[in-house]
């Protein structure tokens, strides 16, 4: 099944175009990383689908509805940057969660937070980046969302934090959902994906299975991306 | 999901606010204290100071609650916690009035807890009990009462006004910012041209309220309640207006202009 459709889909800033001419289709039980480099649109992307950009032109499509208040249930969407309230506790967090999604799993995010020795009680504003970044993961991946949005999660982060996040995305996610998964650092997430998007100066430069790429270039997705976007 | 955003909101006002309310309130007991022990002598030094202290703080809560609302909209909806707000399963029209209507109600308590305030270093004072115990209660709750009842209505009307006066600044600062937030660069900047240029519009609705208030009060025929309540109600209808204008400005730019960086 069809989670998200593009179609046409353009976006603009000013005289600048980040989005140009979109078409995809990404269906439900993939797990799909979208692959380019700095400013090729990857977020911009990311951020239309969810609907925190209005588009220029063209449609989208979430499980066959249009962006807006049905589908912002069905998405479970990870920024590429801090957007926790500095002023709540860990706990408040959990309460807000709670109260604004059905499908948050609360067990599932204390069990989590648990491990990674989160004091509930704790303000958000006296946690380090790293940690803040984790409780974003953790928040994201405690929904059994349709879509999990997830933008450079791997961006600045140490090798063994990656190794968890990869590890709790893998643990977490609703497998009859969609995870789409924005990156540059495709080493890490090549062995969990099934499909892979590149993404070029805001136009689809290929939409492949992963193993059929890998077996028509013979080389690693890794390899074959540092030659697409070789500078 | 409005009551659950009302109540989010709530929360996050009343981590300021509520101190400040304890304080006022504390500020005004030692008023009290202090009017209680020198009402014998010439009033001190000090409940001049603790006088002019409490009435600043009193002034001060409502620019707090005014400072509070428009930085709660601006970061938390146009800055990096918008993208937590607006992925939430809610409509654009449910985070705005969130947050006018709790703004509204915070106003609300504040004007209570200034009222408090005031009456606690009166009753503390002695010569108030005093003259309280000579007084005959039931002619003066009658007394009470009946002014109440005579005039329930205005004082209904009036406090409509007032919320809605609230609201309609409030909307319209809101209008403002949303506006400034369509320019790419220098929003900040655009949005107090925006505020001007509303605040412009706002004079034009205060002249039409004017004008309607001079015609309802130039014919003939009308008594002076049916004054009172016809200029009242072109009051109301006014912010009523200005509300859903500016309302429907925030709503399409936050809904249908959106561009969160």
């Amino acid at each position: 099944m069809i989670e998200i459709e593009c179609k046409d889909l353009v976006k603009k800033y000013g005289r600048k175009t980040c989005l140009n001419g979109i078409n995809l289709s990404l269906e439900n039980q993939r797990i799909i990383g979208l692959a380019g480099p700095n400013g090729s649109g990857k977020t911009t992307l990311i951020k239309l689908i969810e609907r925190l950009l209005t588009p220029t032109s063209g449609e989208i499509t979430i499980h066959g509805k249009r962006p807006g208040k049905e589908t912002k249930g069905l998405i479970s969407y990870l920024p590429d940057r801090d957007f926790l309230p500095d002023w709540m506790r860990a706990g408040e967090l959990l309460d807000f969660y709670q109260t604004f999604y059905d499908d948050f799993d609360r067990t599932k995010a204390e069990n989590l937070m648990r491990q990674l020795n989160i004091d509930f009680s704790g303000k958000l504003k006296h946690m380090s980046k790293g940690t803040r970044e984790k409780v974003q993961l953790v928040l994201c991946m405690s929904r059994k969302a349709e879509v999990y949005l997830l933008d450079e999660p791997l961006a600045g982060v140490d090798p063994a934090a990656r190794d968890y996040i990869i590890h709790t995305i893998l643990e977490n996610y609703n497998e009859d959902g969609l995870v789409f998964i924005s990156t540059h650092l495709i080493t890490d997430i090549e062995p969990i994906l099934d499909e892979v998007v590149f993404l070029k100066e805001g136009k689809i430069l290929l939409h492949r299975n992963a193993d059929d790429l890998r077996a028509e270039t013979g080389r690693s997705i890794d390899d074959y991306f540092r030659e697409v976007f070789a500078c | 999901m409005l009551s659950k955003l009302i109540g989010y909101e709530m929360k996050a006002f009343g981590r300021i606010l509520l101190p400040v309310y304890a304080a006022i309130l504390a500020v005004a007991f030692i008023l009290g204290i202090d009017f209680r022990i020198f009402s014998g002598s010439d009033q001190s030094a000090g409940s001049t100071v603790l006088t002019l202290i409490l009435g600043l703080m009193i002034a001060a809560v409502f620019i707090v609650v005014g400072l509070l609302s428009i930085g709660r909209f601006y970061t938390n909806l146009l800055g990096r916690e918008g993208y937590l707000m607006f992925s939430l399963p809610t409509s654009t029209g449910n985070l705005i009035w969130a947050k006018v209507i709790s703004t509204v109600l915070w106003s609300i308590f504040s004007t209570v807890v200034a009222l408090i305030a005031c009456v606690i270093p009166v009753c503390m004072y002695p010569g108030f009990w005093k003259g309280a115990q000579e007084a005959d209660f039931k002619v003066v709750g009658a007394e009470v009462s009946a002014s109440l009842l005579k005039y329930a209505g205005n004082i209904v009307v009036g406090v409509l006004i007032v919320i809605a006066a609230v609201a309609a600044t409030i909307v319209c600062i809101y209008a403002a910012i949303a506006i400034g937030h369509l320019w790419t660069e220098h929003r900040i900047l655009g949005s107090l041209l925006a505020f001007i240029g509303l605040e412009i519009l706002n004079s034009i609705f205060l002249g039409l309220a004017g004008t309607g208030a001079f015609a309802v009060g130039s014919y003939p025929d009308l008594n002076r309640a049916m004054i009172a309540g016809g200029t009242e109600a072109v009051i109301l209808v006014l912010f009523a207006a200005e509300i859903a204008l500016y309302g429907v400005i925030t709503w399409v730019i936050l809904d249908r202009k959106l561009n969160l960086e």
